[in-house]
């Protein structure tokens, strides 16, 4: 515990200064080469789920690895890296490996976990973006019987009930739906696109007229991480895109709406912010409730990349600048606490899952989803920003 | 368009008793504004200042916008920003200055208030008690923005004839910071609206709009220089009929326009790129 760049980093955060905020390609290459190392240190060709100053490297975890498939080969496009493309197919290859006989993903660190709904979701999203890269039946077969699998574990009311973390339905489980929805794009299989709509449609009878929908928390009785509320409605808008036509009726119409109420109340709250005209918004705290405020003196900053994340998206699909404006501010903050400049290459270009890093989400650890929703939001944000420029 | 009895016993023509706020020591606005409002007949009685007076309050402004605003100030006080493609980009200020006689208005505030008879009074907050105090003991009629911060319910209710702001963007379609850019951004001309201050964020009755004239070359540095003679002679010649509670006003609905916030550097600099002018984001 007691390291030179633990102490720089927690002297960083005590004191309030920055990391030099840099150019996008710059703080996405240091991630990039973070997310790689978490796959070397792993043990196998799963990415490790992160480092902690307490634990030292975590063990592989499959729903994460799943997600960052897709960020490993949009970084083999953008830099004509083979070898980025070879580490996502080894990944899915390991997913494949550990998928368990009925179809589901194991939930948690490791492999020795049961199936759970979430997770198999997260990891649809990597079997999906290698079978479009290379066209490998494998990729498609395991998406198929994972998504018969999160289809024959629905209720009837379109909720997932079992095999749910903490044994509660969660409305981020959009994110579920939203692969659901890719898996029947490329295969046509009807049931999966049922499936999804039926879950969109119940966490679309929860919304308020602020946007804010019931159960985004990993427990009812626990304030939602940004973390887990930016999911559920990074679901919902990219669930919108597959919603629009019959037999849906307006139901992609009101999921966009729902994500975008979310989208510009946060955005307000973050810019209003500001202790002084002159300065900078603060940080979104960790957690907020149903009217959109936080009590927390720290964030997570992996929601805040999430929250960017939905910001450009709306942005792309809208124009509104507001909402890149913040995203960039937002990137801007999580560039200023990623680790960059450090000897330990434990830590090297990854980002924290708490500013300050003492923080109550993942203290002292940096996750590796938190680096690849950073990758992620640098990846839209610089090709948002090379249209303006370039325009 | 709406009027007001607000200042219905004050005659149109009759000089008006106006205050000015800032919130640095250094305001070419407030300096020209004063000298104009005098010329057009009008008396500047007060100065109501926020500037950090010394060290500390200064130290506590940066407290306040945080180490780490500060940090990125200073970093990118630091930067080369390039030749101004249209020279100094104040330039337009000091021609204004020269072409209507006035002094340099980039002389310390105090000083130029000094010189004219307006009593400057240090302010912590314009919406205090201090500060409603000194405009009802002169008997301000009116108050201009000239900077300084936000406007509440406080100083609203002391005045009159209403506070008068000289927003740099077209209203009520780009309500809030950094109207100039964003409304550059999004295509629209730049413009000054003359509007009262309202509890919401430019959100008052608008008085009159005015283009802010563009040259070759301008940068947003330059349009914001342009925007400071716009202002002026728009204050010029609205204040009375405020005052007097005659001036045509143009009520907003909230749902014409939005309001942004501090641009980015990074899209200010698109915008620059777009005016063809040098960086000079800050």
């Amino acid at each position: 515990m007691c390291r030179p760049s633990l102490a720089r980093l927690v002297a960083r955060d005590a004191l309030g200064w920055e990391e030099p905020v840099g150019d996008d390609g710059a703080h996405r290459a240091a991630a990039m080469a973070w997310l790689a190392r978490a796959q070397d240190v792993s043990g196998c060709d799963g990415l490790s789920a992160g480092y902690s100053y307490k634990r030292g490297w975590l063990p592989p975890y499959p729903e994460t690895t799943g997600y960052a498939i897709p960020t490993f080969l949009a970084w083999a496009r953008a830099m004509g890296s083979d070898e980025a493309a070879e580490r996502a197919a080894r990944m899915g290859n390991w997913l494949i490996q550990v998928q368990l006989p009925e179809g589901g993903v194991p939930g948690g660190m490791g492999v020795s976990g049961e199936p759970v709904v979430f997770n198999t979701g997260q990891v649809l999203f990597g079997w999906l973006a290698l079978h479009q890269h290379t066209g490998r039946q494998a990729f498609i077969d395991a998406a198929r019987r994972a998504g018969d699998w999160l289809v024959s574990c629905q209720d009837g009311a379109g909720a997932w009930t079992r095999h749910v973390y903490r044994g509660v339905p969660h409305a981020y489980h959009t994110r579920v739906s939203w692969a659901l929805l890719e898996l029947a794009s490329r295969t046509g299989h009807a049931p999966y696109r049922e499936a999804a709509a039926r879950q969109v449609e119940g966490v679309l009878s929860t919304a308020r007229s602020n946007g804010w929908v019931d159960d985004m928390a990993f427990d009812p009785n626990e304030a939602a991480f940004t973390h887990t509320v930016a999911y559920t409605y990074r679901g919902l808008l990219e669930a919108a895109a597959h919603l629009g036509d019959a037999p849906y009726g307006d139901l992609g119409r009101r999921a966009r709406g729902v994500a975008r109420r979310f989208a510009t109340r946060v955005l307000r709250r973050f810019e209003l912010s500001k202790s002084h005209p002159e300065g900078l918004p603060r940080y979104l705290p960790a957690t907020v409730d149903e009217a959109w405020r936080g009590p927390d003196r720290y964030s997570c900053l992996t929601g805040n990349a999430q929250i960017a994340l939905i910001w450009l998206r709306l942005y792309e699909s809208g124009g509104d600048g507001r909402l890149l404006n913040a995203a960039l501010k937002a990137v801007d903050q999580i560039k200023a606490r990623q680790a960059r400049a450090t000897g330990n290459a434990d830590v090297r270009g990854a980002v924290p899952g708490s500013y300050p890093l003492w923080g109550y989400y993942l203290r002292l650890a940096f996750p590796n989803w938190a680096a690849k929703f950073f990758a992620d939001a640098l990846a839209l944000q610089g090709r948002i920003m090379a249209g303006l420029e370039g325009a | 368009m709406s009027g007001s009895a607000r200042g219905a016993d004050v005659p149109a023509n009759s000089p008006v008793p106006v205050a000015l706020t800032t919130g640095a020591r250094v305001n070419p606005l407030a300096a020209l504004l004063i000298w104009r409002l005098r010329e057009a007949g009008h008396r500047p009685v007060a100065v109501l200042s926020t500037a950090p007076a010394s060290g500390l309050a200064r130290l506590a402004k940066a407290r306040s916008m945080g180490w780490a605003a500060v940090q990125r100030r200073l970093a990118r006080r630091g930067l080369p920003t390039g030749p101004r493609a249209s020279g100094d980009a104040t330039a337009p200020i000091d021609e204004y200055a020269r072409q209507r006689g006035y002094p340099s208005p980039w002389q310390p505030l105090p000083a130029i208030a000094r010189e004219a008879g307006v009593a400057v009074l240090r302010v912590g907050d314009l919406n205090g008690a201090a500060a409603s105090e000194a405009v009802r003991r002169r008997a301000v009629r009116v108050v201009v923005n000239a900077g300084g911060g936000l406007f509440r319910r406080g100083l609203l209710e002391a005045v009159p004839g209403g506070i008068l702001n000289a927003h740099m963007g077209p209203l009520p379609r780009f309500r809030g910071m950094n109207a100039l850019e964003w409304s550059l951004l999004e295509g629209a001309p730049p413009t000054v609206s003359l509007h009262l201050v309202a509890a919401g964020i430019d959100t008052g009755d608008v008085i009159a709009r005015e283009p802010i004239p563009r040259r070759e070359g301008d940068g947003i540095a330059a349009l914001r220089a342009r925007y400071v003679a716009v202002a002026v002679e728009l204050v010029a010649a609205h204040l009375g009929a405020v005052a007097a509670g005659t001036a045509a006003r143009q009520a907003q609905r909230r749902g014409d326009g939005r309001q942004y916030f501090a641009m980015h550097p990074r899209l200010a600099q698109v915008v620059e790129a777009r005016l063809g002018g040098a960086s000079a984001v800050g």
